[in-house]
């Protein structure tokens, strides 16, 4: 595990023009756009930066070598979790702290956050991770992305057909009387609650994946 | 140190089915044809693909016994894979040190200097021979107990061949037990190197034999058809016809040197017996 860490660490860090960009994206977005948007964009760069390096595990028949390394494969889709989980948190930090500064550049106070926001946008990036790593490793870099906008075509529809089902009956107010009832700390227990089930059924599922593979 | 017993891999078209050893202390060479099957030993061997059936046994190990531990024992060059290009040689030496506790860092280094291989561009940059050597001396660096090399001088000029075979002669002085399974399309490579051979063709292990036996023993008759009629074919293992008759192989060199005098007997390498096996029929 250790060994997998330092190599994605360093493939990162070898991203350093990638990762400064997206720093000084987020720092200029912070002063044109709610906190809520820098910290959201913010976490799902950072999630995405570290997908990348399953494509950068797949180049030249990388998997083949990877898997002749003192890693089990399972020990490599838990190890990538933790890599896009931990680099997401950071990036989600860094946003934070952004937000913060700008708040105080432009207001001259130090912008507060709850615990809720950090659950909403930790709940968006598991989301992410849980429908990207299994893709990933089933389909490849490049295939994944076929399956990816299929994906978000359906998932399109669904919203849009929702939405439609929504405003038929009276959906929004329905459930906002029901949120209403509801404190913030179970919904953000129950957030979080569905983060660790999400994550713990994809990657189990991940495991079913790359234990078929054959490299 | 490995133990194949009646392994089966199928594909469309093509299936694996093979057994042979690779005891302590030895270098056992593999050589065949491509697509004869021999990355797709290795890859099971390698746990990189899953067998149909047979029994497979490593460091005393079922296959499916090996742990993440009895990985750092074994040592193995792919064909066509390695670290990802676009990782440095400096940042692979701090990877390694993390996979394996007894990875030599200053052996590390001062071979990959020796070698002329920049530690600080990305291994994509690298020439084919560049990535080749790097690959062996990633192998090479944690003191396996085993080594499972597949083609690990391919794309290497006759001076890095050498070096690189050097390395692993060395690598066996070491320590007695050490053992090495290697293949390679260099049959002057295996000859200088492997104490036995295994011929694999078609998916099939077609001959297995001691390098110094087949040296000293295997020959090549050069008869007429006149004297293929008379010959003693007993030790004849396969004939080729020929425009001036037939050429014959034969592991009984001394046998046809005594007994037909007046006969062309040539000492043969790998090479010339592979061709033979594969090309040749049983004499009639």
């Amino acid at each position: 595990m250790k060994g997998l860490m330092v190599k994605d660490l360093l493939l990162m860090k070898d991203q350093w023009k990638s990762t400064l960009i997206v720093l000084m994206m987020g720092f200029f977005m912070s002063f044109s756009f709610d906190s809520s948007v820098t910290i959201m964009y913010m976490t799902m760069i950072g999630c995405m930066l570290a997908l990348g390096t399953l494509a950068y595990d797949e180049f030249d028949n990388g998997y083949q070598f990877l898997f002749t390394l003192p890693v089990s494969r399972r020990t490599y889709v838990i190890e990538k979790f933790a890599v896009v989980i931990c680099w997401g948190i950071c990036a989600m930090a860094a946003g934070f702290l952004m937000s913060a500064l700008t708040g105080f550049l432009k207001n001259g106070v130090l912008q507060s956050f709850s615990l809720e926001n950090c659950v909403g946008v930790l709940f968006s990036a598991s989301i992410l991770a849980s429908i990207m790593i299994p893709i990933r490793i089933k389909y490849g870099s490049e295939n994944s992305k076929i399956v990816i906008y299929v994906m978000f075509g359906i998932i399109a529809a669904a919203v849009l057909a929702f939405s439609k089902l929504k405003a038929a009956m009276n959906f929004a107010n329905t459930v906002g009387q029901w949120l209403s009832g509801v404190s913030d700390t179970v919904i953000a227990l129950t957030l979080i609650a569905v983060i660790i089930l999400g994550i713990t059924v994809s990657m189990f599922i991940s495991f079913r994946i790359i234990e078929k593979k054959e490299y | 140190m490995i133990e194949i017993k009646d392994l089966r891999k199928e594909y469309p078209g093509f299936t694996l089915q093979c057994s042979l050893a690779v005891p302590a202390g030895t270098i056992t060479g593999l050589i065949g044809q491509n697509g004869a099957g021999k990355s797709t030993l290795f890859k099971s061997l390698l746990r990189l693909i899953r067998i149909n059936s047979g029994k497979v046994t490593i460091l005393g190990k079922d296959l499916s016994e090996i742990s993440e531990n009895d990985m750092r024992m074994i040592g193995s060059v792919m064909a066509e894979s390695g670290f990802s290009g676009y990782l440095t040689l400096r940042s692979i030496r701090r990877i390694m040190k993390s996979f394996y506790p007894a990875f030599r860092e200053d052996w590390f280094t001062a071979q990959y200097r020796k070698f002329g291989l920049p530690d600080d561009r990305q291994i994509r940059e690298f020439s084919t021979g560049m990535k080749a050597k790097l690959k062996v001396l990633c192998a090479l660096s944690y003191g396996a107990k085993l080594l499972i090399l597949d083609e690990p001088t391919s794309g290497l000029d006759v001076a890095a061949r050498e070096d690189v075979l050097d390395l692993l002669r060395a690598y066996m002085k070491e320590d007695e037990e050490r053992s090495i399974l290697i293949s390679s399309h260099i049959s002057k490579d295996l000859e200088t190197l492997c104490d036995d051979f295994y011929m694999i063709h078609e998916g099939q292990i077609i001959l297995h034999e001691e390098t110094d036996r087949l040296l000293s023993d295997y020959a090549m008759l050069k008869v007429t058809p006149e004297v293929y009629e008379k010959l003693d074919k007993q030790y004849i293992l396969r004939t080729v016809q020929e425009s001036y008759g037939y050429s014959c192989l034969t592991n009984q060199r001394e046998y046809y040197q005594e007994n037909y005098p007046e006969i062309v007997v040539e000492k043969i390498g790998i090479d010339e017996v592979v061709l033979h096996v594969i090309r040749g029929g049983k004499a009639q």
